[in-house]
Parts: structure tokens; C-alpha cells; sequence
């Protein structure tokens, strides 16, 4: 996983999420994460393909700090959630899509 | 049955829950299929389990989010969490001494952090069975004390009745002064002051992860030197040292401190 790489959420992954918390599961319910509104943040940033980079600037910029301090929270939950399947690297959607 | 079920958690839940079924998320979830492996992982009821499954999806949506720890915009507002207001006064009301530790704590003491749950330490001493008994008032606690396992691992998960949020309890005695290092932290509108874990241990409990070789160990240790920059100079430095040996991470520290 690398901070400008684009990852989006799989096609088929749950997201319910306010500005309290946010619940994101795969289809089958097998996993299942929760959060507070950080974690909402960062799943609204992954509806579309977005960088790590680009999700922490926008993060920071929230919370009024800087993107190196809140890049690694975004990188842990990124590397979580792709690790679980629950995102993909879109490059690589693109690939498969191709073949 | 789930009207009989959503009636005893409470009105709040029961509202939610309603709405949940009308959007189809029970289904989204696949809320049985998450029943059976609760049940089965807890050992609990097929009823109980569907109560945590419930309360597990349903309250992060309306959970009071977390804390008010310092000035954020109000567009991205930190809000004390219920789920920690009462957990302390559940332990206030046994004399229990606790700390809060983990992504809770730093959000406290540094700056707004990713939080998926509520890491708490509490003073075994006084048994298990009182502890339990206050808890499950406002909590769901997945184990019993009557479970051996329970009082050997540790270690026991508590889902917060009204707003669904899982708390990770972890049982310690200590014999070295922790708890009464804790730090009164009290949330913006709260008259309850929550107890919370001191700077100094706060950051050698994440060079004890490093040690550990856990998942996503790049991005802790990051973390780990981001609180000793903002906040090293805040830190007694001769007891970080002192924790740090005694616990094998020195050389943690030192990759921390940026001496290596």
C-alpha cells in the first residue's frame, strides 16, 4: 500500500455512516468494522477512487492539522480494510476489469 | 421476537432498530448469519446474541461519537462519548480504579485519532463478580465471570447498551503505582471526570506493541513518534525511561526518540 495509490471500497461493501460514527461490512457480514467520525470521513472519501494522500489532506485540513500527522490513523484503517478485502486498489480493478 | 427483543434495549435502539428493518440493513448485514457466530464465539444465547448483533450495528449510528478534547471546528466536533460516562461511573460507584488507555487517550491527550473502540484498563482487585454486576447495567459484558476463561484471558468486551459502542476491558493489578498516576479528564459537559492513562505510559504501551512485531506496525510506529514529538516535552522523561526498561523497549525508544 503506498499513499498515492487510488483505493476504492469493493463493489458489494456496506457502508452506513453519519457524522457520529460510521459501519462498514462486506456482503456477507463476515467483517465488520465500526468508528467514530474519523472513520466515517476516510469511508466517504473511499465511495470513489482516492489516494491515502489525498484522504489524509483532507483530514487534516477537517481537524486543522497537518497531513503527515493524521496520515498514519488513515494508512492503519486503509491497510485494515484491504487487508480485509473491504477496499481495493483501483488500478487493479482496472486490470481485472480488463482481462 | 425481534419486536420483543427491540423493546428491551431500549426506546432509542427501538426507534432505530425500526428504521434499520425499513432500510434493509438488518439484511445488509446479514444479521443471522452474525447471531450464529456471536453465539458461537461467546457461548452465549441465540436471544443474547441477537441483542449484541443488534446493539453492534445499530448504535455507532446514533453513539454520541467520542470527546471534546480540545477546539476543533464545529463542522468536525469532538463530542464526549456516553459509552466512557458511564463506564466510569459504574467503576467510580465500586471505588474500581481504571484507566483509559489506546486511541481514546491519545485523541485526549495529543490530537482527534481514528477510534473504533474504547480501550480500558481496570483494578481486578475486589473480584470480578461486583464488576460485572455494576457493568451490566449500561453494558452488555460477553463473558461471565462464571466462565473460567473469563477471570484467566484478562481480558472481556463490554457493548454499551444505548449506544452500541465496544469497550475492551483489560484486568490488572497493579503493584507499581499506575492507577494513582492517572490524570482527571473531565468532557465538556460531563460532571463525571473519566480517568485517563498518563503520557509517559500512554507511550511506552505503544513501544510494547512495537515490541510485539502487531499488525500495521509502520503506522504505529509513526504514531508512537508523533506523541513523543508533540508531546515528549511534556513527559517526565526519567520515568519513560524507566518504564522503557523495565518492559524490554528501550530500543523501541531510542527508533522513537530518533537516537537510532
Amino acid at each position: 500500500m503506498t499513499s498515492e495509490n487510488a483505493y476504492r471500497l469493493r463493489d458489494g461493501v456496506v457502508v452506513m455512516a453519519d457524522h457520529h460514527g460510521a459501519v462498514v461490512s462486506d456482503d456477507s457480514g463476515d467483517r465488520v468494522y465500526t468508528g467514530n467520525e474519523v472513520a466515517s470521513y476516510i469511508l466517504s472519501e473511499l465511495k470513489t477512487a482516492n489516494s491515502l494522500r489525498r484522504i489524509a489532506s483532507g483530514l487534516a485540513a477537517k481537524c486543522r492539522m497537518r497531513a503527515e500527522d493524521v496520515l498514519p490513523d488513515v494508512e492503519e484503517f486503509l491497510d485494515q480494510l484491504h487487508r480485509s478485502g473491504l477496499i481495493v486498489a483501483a488500478s487493479a480493478e482496472l486490470q481485472e476489469g480488463g482481462e | 421476537m425481534a419486536a420483543a427483543m427491540v423493546a428491551s434495549v431500549g426506546a432509542p435502539a427501538a426507534a432505530l432498530a425500526s428504521n434499520l428493518c425499513q432500510t434493509d440493513l438488518l439484511h445488509a448485514f446479514t444479521f443471522s448469519r452474525r447471531c450464529v457466530r456471536v453465539s458461537r464465539l461467546y457461548g452465549c444465547s441465540a436471544e443474547t446474541a441477537h441483542a449484541i448483533v443488534l446493539r453492534q450495528v445499530a448504535g455507532v449510528v446514533f453513539a454520541d461519537a467520542l470527546l471534546e478534547a480540545r477546539q476543533v471546528p464545529s463542522s468536525f466536533t469532538f463530542r464526549p462519548a456516553s459509552a466512557v460516562v458511564d463506564l466510569a461511573d459504574a467503576l467510580a460507584r465500586l471505588n474500581r480504579q481504571y484507566l483509559l488507555t489506546g486511541s481514546l487517550a491519545s485523541s485526549i491527550w495529543d490530537r482527534p485519532r481514528l477510534v473504533k473502540d474504547i480501550d480500558v484498563i481496570v483494578d481486578v482487585r475486589g473480584g470480578l463478580d461486583e464488576l460485572v454486576d455494576s457493568l451490566s447495567e449500561s453494558f452488555l459484558v460477553l463473558a461471565g465471570p462464571s466462565d473460567s476463561s473469563f477471570a484467566h484471558s484478562m481480558y472481556a468486551q463490554a457493548v454499551h447498551r444505548s449506544s452500541g459502542f465496544r469497550i475492551e476491558l483489560f484486568f490488572r493489578v497493579s503493584g507499581h503505582g499506575l492507577y494513582s498516576r492517572a490524570t482527571n479528564f473531565v468532557y465538556g459537559d460531563s460532571a463525571m471526570p473519566v480517568r485517563l492513562m498518563p503520557l509517559e505510559e500512554l507511550l511506552v504501551s505503544r513501544l510494547i506493541f512495537l515490541g510485539a512485531e502487531c499488525p500495521s506496525q509502520a503506522a504505529k510506529l509513526t504514531g508512537a513518534m508523533q506523541l513523543w514529538r508533540r508531546c515528549g516535552s511534556r513527559m517526565d522523561q526519567v520515568r519513560v525511561a524507566r518504564l522503557a526498561k523495565r518492559f524490554g523497549v528501550e530500543q523501541w525508544l531510542g527508533r522513537v526518540k530518533g537516537e537510532e
